[in-house]
C-alpha cells in the first residue's frame, strides 16, 4: 500500500545511491595517477514500478553495479606493445654499449693499433740492423695485444651485464607471477557473488603490463575470472591457482639458461623460446650479437698471429736466431683475442725479431713479407684482408645498433599511442568526475529536501482533526 | 574522443622527452663537429672512415720510408761522387806523368799520390749511412772492402723499401757490382800505380784506358742512382696528391655541414621551446579554477 512511508523509502534509496556515486567519484579521483587504473562507473536502474489503482508508479532507484571501463583488445595491444618496447629497449641499450667498443672515430681502436703495428714493421724494415726500430715494434705489438685484450674484456663485460639482467628479470618475473596468481584467487573469490572486482582487475592488468615489459607470454581468462599465463611458447607460468617459477641454470658458456620449473620440480629449458620483453632483448644481445663480435675478434687475433708466426719462424733475428715465434702460438681461435701474447723469446730479446731472410743484419726481406700481411686475405676463409673484414664488423654492429635504436623509438611512439588510446577510454578525467560529483551532490540535496517534505506531510496528517 | 587528465599529462611529458632528445642530439653534433661519432651514426661511413684513416697512415708511413731511402741513396751518391773525383785525380796524375820528361822521383811522388787516391777510394767504398755500410748488400754492419779493395759484402743482395702502394725501391748498390765488375776499379788503379812506380811509360799508357773505363763504370752507377731519386720524387708527389684526396674524402665522411647543423639547431631549439610553452599552458587549465 503506497503511502508517505514509501516516499521516505524512495528518498533514502536516492540518498544512498548518490552517496555511493560520490564514493565512486572519490575513488576515481584518488586513483587518477594509479598505473593501470580503469575508471569506474556507478550503474543505476529504476526500480520495478508497482501498479496501484490502475496507475503504474515508479519506486525509485536501485544501484545495480559498479562497472569498470575496459577494452580487452586494447589491453592485449598494450601488452604486445610493451613486449616489443621492453625487447627493443634492452637491445638498443646493449648494442649501444657494444658499438662503443668498435668506435674508431677517436684514435684508439683496433684498426688504429693494427695500422701502428704494421707501420712499426715498415719502420724496422727501413733500418733492420737498429735496436730502436725493434724496440718500438715490440712496443706497438704490446699495444695491439692490449687492444685485443681490452676489446675482449669489454665485450665480455657487456655479455656479463646482459647475463645479470637475465637473472634479475627472472626474479622480477617470478615475483609478478606470484602476485598475479594471488590476485587471480581474490578475483575468483569476490566475483563468485556475480559482481565485477574492478579494482583488483585494474591492478592485475597493471601487473600483466609490467610482466609484458619483461617477457613475451600468451594468456587467456578462465570462467572463474582467473588469468592463465603461458610462457616460452607452451609452458604454463600461472595456471588456475597454481604458479610455476622460472629458474636460472648455468650453461656451457658460463651464462644463465632460463628454465620453467613446475610444482613437481620438473624443468624445461625455454631460453631459445623467449623472444620478447627485456629478457628476450638481453638474451639476444648476449647470445647472438656479443657472441658474433667475440668470434670476429678471436678470428682476427688467431689468423693474424698464426700467419705472422709462420713467416717470422722462417726468418732470422739480428743475433742469428731462427725458428722463433713472434706471438705465443694459439691452438685455435677459441678466446684468441684474450690469449694472444708475445712469445717469451721476443719479450726477452728484441734481437730475436726476424727481419732477415738470409741471416744478414741488413736484410729486410722477411720484414717486408711480414709487412705484406697487413693486406693479406687472412680472414673469412681467405676472402678478406683486415680492413675489409674489420670494416664489415664495424658496419654490422653500427647498423644493428642503428636499427635497434630506430625500433626502440618506433615502439616508444607506438606504445605512447596505445597508452594514450587506453587512457582516453579507461582513464580518469578530472572534469568528468567534477561534473559527476555535482550531479550526485544535487540528487543528494534534493533527496534530503524530500525528507523535509515527507516530514511536513506526516505532521499535517498527524494534526488532522 | 574523450580526453582524460592522465592522457594530457602523459602526452605532454612524452613530447617534451622527444623534442629534448632531438635538441640534445643536434647539440652533440655541433659540439663534436662530426657527423659520425659512433658506428650507428652511419654504419657504412664508419667503416669507410676507418679505411681512409688507415690509407692515410700508410701514406705517412711511405713518407717516412722515402726519407730513410733518401738518406741511404744520398750517402751512396755522395760516395760515388767522391770516387769519381779520386779517379779523375788518378787519371790526371797518370796523364801528366805519361806525357813529359819525368824523372825517378817524379814517378815515386806520382805513385804515392795514386796510392793515397786508392786509399780514399777504399774509404768512399766503405761509406756509411748512419751505422750502415751502403755497399755491403745485406751485410750492412761489415765493411764493404778491406784495405786491399777485396769485397766482403753480400752479392746480389738488394734492400727494398716500399715507397708507395706496392711499389718497392731497391735503395742499395752492391759493392761488387760497382767496384769489381766488369772492370775491377781497385785492380785498375793499383795496376796503374804499379806502372807509374816502375816508370814504364808504355805500361802507363796502356793502363790509362782501363782506368777511364772504370771511371765510366762509376759514372754510370751514379746516374743509375739519380734515376732512383727521380722515382722517389715521383712517389712522393703521388703520395701527396693521394693524401689530399683522402683528406677530402675523410672530411666529407665525418665533418658536419656547419650551416645545415646550425640551422637545424635553431629549429630544434624553437620546437623545444614551443613544446614547453604549450605544455605549461595545458597544465595550467583546470575546471577547479572555475567552480567554487
Amino acid at each position: 500500500m503506497p503511502g508517505i512511508a514509501s516516499i521516505l523509502s524512495i528518498a533514502s534509496q536516492a540518498m544512498w545511491s548518490s552517496q555511493t556515486g560520490i564514493e565512486v567519484v572519490s575513488n576515481n579521483i584518488s586513483n587518477m595517477n594509479t598505473a593501470g587504473y580503469s575508471k569506474q562507473t556507478l550503474n543505476l536502474n529504476s526500480r520495478s514500478p508497482v501498479s496501484i489503482n490502475g496507475l503504474i508508479i515508479g519506486r525509485g532507484v536501485d544501484v545495480t553495479d559498479i562497472s569498470m571501463a575496459q577494452d580487452r583488445f586494447l589491453d592485449f595491444q598494450m601488452f604486445n606493445s610493451k613486449m616489443a618496447l621492453g625487447y627493443s629497449e634492452s637491445r638498443a641499450y646493449g648494442l649501444s654499449s657494444l658499438e662503443e667498443i668498435f668506435n674508431e672515430s677517436d684514435t684508439d681502436g683496433l684498426s688504429q693499433a693494427m695500422t701502428d703495428f704494421f707501420s712499426a714493421i715498415q719502420d724496422m724494415a727501413t733500418t733492420p740492423e737498429d735496436q730502436a726500430g725493434r724496440v718500438s715494434l715490440v712496443g706497438q705489438a704490446e699495444i695491439l695485444i692490449n687492444q685485443f685484450h681490452t676489446m675482449h674484456d669489454r665485450i665480455r663485460n657487456v655479455q656479463d651485464t646482459q647475463n645479470k639482467n637475465v637473472a634479475s628479470d627472472v626474479d622480477s618475473i617470478n615475483l609478478l607471477a606470484q602476485q598475479i596468481n594471488e590476485i587471480n584467487r581474490e578475483i575468483a573469490n569476490m566475483e563468485s557473488s556475480g559482481h565485477t572486482a574492478s579494482d583488483l582487475r585494474s591492478t592485475r592488468t597493471e601487473l600483466m603490463n609490467e610482466l609484458s615489459e619483461l617477457v613475451d607470454y600468451s594468456y587467456f581468462e578462465g570462467k572463474d575470472g582467473q588469468i592463465n599465463i603461458v610462457i616460452g611458447g607452451s609452458r604454463p607460468l600461472v595456471e588456475s591457482g597454481n604458479v610455476n617459477k622460472l629458474v636460472t641454470i648455468g650453461n656451457a658458456d658460463g651464462n644463465w639458461d632460463v628454465y620453467v620449473e613446475d610444482v613437481n620440480g620438473n624443468r624445461a629449458n625455454i631460453t631459445s623460446k623467449i623472444e620478447g620483453g627485456s629478457l628476450g632483448g638481453s638474451l639476444e644481445v648476449r647470445d647472438v650479437e656479443c657472441k658474433e663480435l667475440l668470434d670476429d675478434i678471436n678470428e682476427i687475433a688467431y689468423q693474424m698471429s698464426t700467419a705472422f708466426n709462420a713467416i717470422h719462424f722462417a726468418g732470422y733475428g739480428l743475433n742469428g736466431s731462427t725458428g722463433i715465434n713472434f706471438f705465443n702460438p694459439l691452438a685455435d681461435s677459441t678466446n684468441a683475442a684474450k690469449l694472444i701474447d708475445l712469445s717469451v723469446d721476443i719479450k726477452n730479446d728484441v734481437e730475436n725479431v726476424a727481419a732477415s731472410l738470409n741471416g744478414e743484419p741488413g736484410d729486410n726481406a722477411n720484414a717486408l713479407l711480414l709487412a705484406e700481411l697487413e693486406e693479406s686475405l687472412l680472414y673469412n676463409g681467405g676472402a678478406k684482408d683486415f680492413q675489409d673484414f674489420y670494416g664489415g664488423v664495424i658496419t654490422r654492429i653500427g647498423s644493428e645498433s642503428q636499427s635497434a635504436e630506430r625500433e626502440y623509438n618506433t615502439q616508444e611512439s607506438v606504445n605512447e599511442q596505445i597508452v594514450g588510446l587506453r587512457d582516453s577510454l579507461v582513464g580518469v578525467s578530472i572534469e568528468e568526475e567534477m561534473a559527476d560529483l555535482m550531479k550526485y551532490q544535487y540528487v543528494f540535496q534534493a533527496s534530503a529536501r524530500l525528507y523535509n517534505i515527507v516530514d511536513e506531510m506526516a505532521e499535517i496528517v498527524a494534526n488532522l482533526k | 574522443m574523450r580526453v582524460t587528465t592522465a592522457q594530457m599529462f602523459n602526452s605532454a611529458t612524452y613530447n617534451i622527452n622527444k623534442t629534448q632528445q632531438n635538441y640534445y642530439d643536434i647539440q652533440q653534433t655541433l659540439l663534436t663537429q662530426k657527423r659520425v661519432n659512433k658506428p650507428s651514426d652511419d654504419p657504412t661511413g664508419a667503416s669507410q672512415i676507418s679505411e681512409v684513416k688507415n690509407s692515410m697512415n700508410r701514406l705517412e708511413q711511405y713518407g717516412r720510408n722515402i726519407d730513410k731511402a733518401g738518406s741511404f741513396i744520398g750517402a751512396t751518391e755522395l760516395a760515388l761522387s767522391e770516387v769519381i773525383e779520386e779517379l779523375n785525380k788518378v787519371l790526371d796524375t797518370a796523364i801528366d806523368i805519361n806525357g813529359g820528361n819525368a824523372t825517378g822521383t817524379d814517378y815515386q811522388v806520382a805513385a804515392q799520390q795514386i796510392e793515397s787516391n786508392f786509399a780514399n777510394i777504399v774509404q768512399s767504398a766503405n761509406a756509411k749511412d748512419g751505422d750502415r755500410f751502403v755497399f755491403s748488400g745485406y751485410r750492412t754492419s761489415t765493411q764493404a772492402f778491406d784495405s786491399n779493395g777485396d769485397y766482403q759484402g753480400g752479392s746480389g743482395e738488394y734492400i727494398e723499401i716500399e715507397i708507395t702502394g706496392d711499389n718497392f725501391l731497391e735503395i742499395n748498390l752492391c759493392g761488387d757490382d760497382v767496384f769489381k765488375g766488369p772492370i775491377d776499379v781497385f785492380q785498375a788503379v793499383s795496376d796503374l800505380k804499379a806502372a807509374v812506380e816502375s816508370g814504364d811509360q808504355d805500361q802507363i799508357k796502356a793502363m790509362i784506358p782501363t782506368v777511364e773505363a772504370a771511371l765510366d763504370q762509376i759514372i754510370a752507377m751514379r746516374s743509375g742512382i739519380g734515376s732512383k731519386t727521380v722515382r722517389m720524387e715521383a712517389a712522393e708527389e703521388n703520395n701527396a696528391s693521394l693524401e689530399e684526396a683522402y683528406a677530402q674524402i675523410l672530411s666529407n665522411l665525418e665533418d658536419i655541414d656547419i650551416a645545415e647543423a646550425t640551422s637545424e639547431y635553431a629549429y630544434q631549439e624553437e620546437v623545444y621551446q614551443a613544446t614547453l610553452m604549450v605544455s605549461s599552458k595545458i597544465f595550467e587549465q583546470s575546471i577547479l579554477d572555475f567552480i567554487t
